[in-house]
């Protein structure tokens, strides 16, 4: 079984990163009609590697986060799974996957340079609340991450419609069949809001498991604090949005500074700093 | 005199505390030190020992952060004050957006006219020959079917939906307030402390008990009387389902002699008693030493309680032996764990002592003791003896009144963005006018959201397409 859940991990990874390829293909020579083939082969990549993840798990006895190459597995499906879901909603924004994707096969990738060795669960992350505290962080990830697909959309399309403006281009565009501008920002906005609460969650939920598990809610342990930089910095991203007018470009820019922090947060503090939190994630 | 009053000192507190730039300086800067404390070794973090490495290590960086409080900066004055004005910002700003929130619940609730109606971003215009009480009707009934609540003046509707999700914001806001006011008053009435117990062994909960405690300013004599026995230790414990959950302490707590409450505690399973939490912590293995006197009588004994300090399975601990001037060091080696010696009966292994007796500082015995067994203490008339072996185990004990209130305020956080971000005010303006002329009945329909505008434009379509089905149905 171990073999199998690992040319199924091999299978998903592949066909994620022959998404990657259409959907930067649709994006770079505008070919819409493609995007069909870019979703199909995430779709059967996701079907891959959800047996993958289920026969594992069957086989460790837990569930997908204990080492670096589960976590890493688990953030991809989590991306891919909301990506594809979002996508169905909103038809027009298919073509952000050229962000989600190949950031889901890197994810994989990544993975797979890590050990695949069975670890026990240890005592400390038996709980119920480390369940609800990785799948919030896992969704928040995910939805951060379409954000930036579509800000990247917005930035795209922008910069295009100042060209058609100035002239430069003035034929049936690409980008005239993604949504409208204020769309687009909205959507931005939607998602780093979902993002938000989110991490919200997982904060609570993480605080109700380190009280249970070490006796208090709260003790500035460099993940713990890169969390909530991570909430601040979203906190920021909406006040700026709500309040003091950003909207369109700039905001844009800051989720891209978004999920930079949260990226950090979720993969880096392992490596800079040493805590509670990443001396199993770092192994 | 408005000019005045503007510039009167409560009016100029009031404008700074409530800027929203404020806020958005305040917390960039609270970022800013957090990640600083992530960087600088925090002493609250580290042990003393790899504390003082680093300072060996960086004597000119410990010199300057320690002056500046940096080395415990979540403690720090710089970093409790940025809260503390963050904290009178969000007070200041809830206030403002309280009185907002309730203003515009009232402002909304208008009647519009076709031409205020025409001036929306969101709106349509709709003609059909049916007559308008029959329009108004099938509006009312595709509005209803859309969740909205309306009100009706002659031949204007206004309809509205979810107009409660305007105190998002200030929930979100009084919750921030919450917690932050929730963690002081936890941290001002806090006791921790660590209570190292022996199998079999019963402590009062009391100051003097703890091997370290830690108190708020507002804890002091408040202690309980009750006492908390180890009853039993296990050192890999397998509960009902048979899941390994590492170390576990069967722990009782009694008062007067009466037992209140028993439960095994390990990871993830705590056990409460009278706000009082109890954790399992380290432990380790205790062997019972007795110092015999020549004639065989007892000097002393007791359970030295000796701990495995690099995980190697080797227990070690150096003791005094009473006022005779001898100081020992010992390691306990166990070939199997403590609980599977007695469970099973026949596996009747002894745990090994490795021994050593100094006098003044000088090594006058070194060799290995089995259970019960006695050496004659070289130079000294005196015998140690070896005659009992138990576990020990400390318990993290913790009493925070404001956890559950901070639990509270997350979770109504939570609740306050789910308001913000997807309960979103939406009101829908109606006018229907008679056209004498054509005999015709003309729809003036508008609509607004207070937040996603332009997401909104699907489910306002979606209505004026129902009107349109509903009025074209009534006229087959």
């Amino acid at each position: 079984m171990a073999q199998i859940d690992y040319i199924l991990y091999l299978a998903a990874a592949t066909l994620y990163a022959l998404s990657s390829i259409l959907y930067i293909y649709c994006l770079v020579f505008r070919k819409n009609e493609k995007i069909g083939f870019a979703v199909n082969s995430a779709i059967a990549g996701l079907l891959f590697h959800s047996v993958s993840i289920a026969l594992r798990w069957i086989e460790v006895g837990h569930g997908p986060y204990i080492s670096m190459y589960e976590v890493l597995s688990k953030y991809a499906w989590f991306s891919v799974v909301i990506f594809l879901l979002v996508q169905h909603k909103y038809q027009k924004i298919k073509i952000a996957g050229f962000v989600v994707m190949p950031i889901s096969f890197l994810l994989m990738g990544v993975s797979l340079a890590y050990s695949r060795d069975i670890q026990t669960l240890p005592a400390a992350l038996r709980s119920y609340w480390l369940i609800a505290h990785v799948v919030f962080a896992n969704l928040a990830f995910g939805a951060i991450l379409v954000a930036v697909g579509v800000a990247v959309l917005y930035i795209l399309k922008e910069r295009h419609s100042k060209k058609v403006e100035a002239c430069l281009e003035n034929e049936e565009s690409f980008y005239d069949r993604l949504p409208d501008l204020k769309v687009m920002d909205d959507l931005m906005y939607r998602f780093v809001a979902s993002g938000l609460l989110f991490l919200t969650i997982m904060i609570g939920a993480g605080a109700i498991w380190a009280n249970q598990t070490w006796g208090r809610y709260w003790g500035w342990d460099p993940t713990e604090t890169w969390s909530l930089v991570t909430w601040f910095v979203l906190g920021i991203c909406l006040h700026l949005r709500m309040n003091a007018g950003w909207s369109g470009r700039r905001i844009a820019w800051f989720i891209i500074f978004c999920i930079i922090v949260l990226a950090f947060s979720v993969f880096g503090v392992g490596y800079v700093y040493s805590g509670l939190h990443t001396n199993y994630l770092t192994s | 005199m408005d000019t005045i009053t503007d510039f009167s000192p409560g009016k100029k507190i009031s404008s700074f505390f409530q800027s929203r730039k404020l806020a958005v300086v305040l917390i960039s800067l609270i970022i800013l030190f957090s990640i600083m404390g992530t960087h600088i070794p925090q002493k609250s973090q580290l042990k003393p020992e790899v504390y003082n490495i680093w300072k060996t290590n960086h004597p000119t960086q410990a010199e300057i952060f320690d002056f500046l409080g940096f080395t415990n900066l979540f403690s720090s004055p710089v970093f409790i004050g940025l809260c503390f004005l963050l904290f009178l910002n969000t007070l200041f700003c809830t206030r403002n957006m309280l009185v907002s929130s309730l203003r515009k619940l009232k402002r909304n609730q208008q009647f519009q006219n076709k031409d205020q109606i025409s001036g929306l971003e969101v709106k349509s215009e709709i003609s059909t020959g049916e007559e308008d009480k029959i329009v108004i009707s099938h509006i009312d009934s595709v509005l209803r079917s859309h969740g909205y609540k309306l009100i009706l003046e002659g031949n204007r509707i206004f309809a509205e939906k979810d107009r409660y999700g305007v105190f998002g914001i200030p929930l979100f806001h009084v919750c921030i307030l919450f917690i932050i006011l929730a963690t002081v008053y936890g941290s001002m009435g806090r006791m921790e402390g660590d209570m190292r117990l022996i199998e079999g062994q019963s402590l009062q909960e009391d100051h003097g008990n703890y091997m370290f405690i830690n108190e708020g300013p507002l804890f002091y004599e408040n202690h309980q009387k009750f006492d908390i026995k180890l009853e039993k230790f296990y050192p890999d414990y397998i509960d009902g389902t048979d899941t390994p959950r590492g170390a576990a302490g069967k722990l009782i707590i009694s008062e007067n002699g009466n037992e209140m409450k028993t439960d095994i505690v390990y990871s993830n399973n705590l056990m409460t008693y009278r706000d009082y939490t109890f954790l399992g912590n380290v432990y380790g293995m205790a062997p019972l030493l007795v110092l015999m006197n020549p004639d065989g009588t007892v000097y002393s004994g007791s359970y030295v309680t000796a701990s495995d300090l690099d995980n190697s399975g080797r227990y070690v601990a150096s003791f005094d032996m009473g006022n005779t001037g001898l100081e020992g060091g010992l390691m306990v080696y166990m070939t199997t764990p403590l609980a599977g010696v007695e469970e099973s009966g026949n596996a009747k292994q002894t745990p090994i002592l490795f021994l050593k007796i100094f006098e003044r500082g000088k090594e006058i015995y070194d060799g290995t003791l089995r259970l019960n067994d006695t050496v004659k203490i070289p130079g000294n008339n005196m015998y140690l003896g070896f005659y009992d072996i138990k576990y020990w185990s400390n318990f993290y004990v913790v009493k925070d009144d404001g956890t559950l209130l901070v639990y509270a305020g997350v979770g109504l956080i939570t609740l306050s963005l789910t308001i913000i971000f997807f309960v979103i005010p939406k009101r829908v303006w109606v006018e229907v006018v008679k056209n004498g002329t054509n005999d015709v009945t003309e729809i003036y329909i508008g609509g607004r959201a207070d937040k996603f505008r332009s997401l909104y434009d699907e489910e306002f379509n979606d209505i004026v397409e129902r009107i349109k089905e509903r009025l074209s149905d009534g006229t087959d």
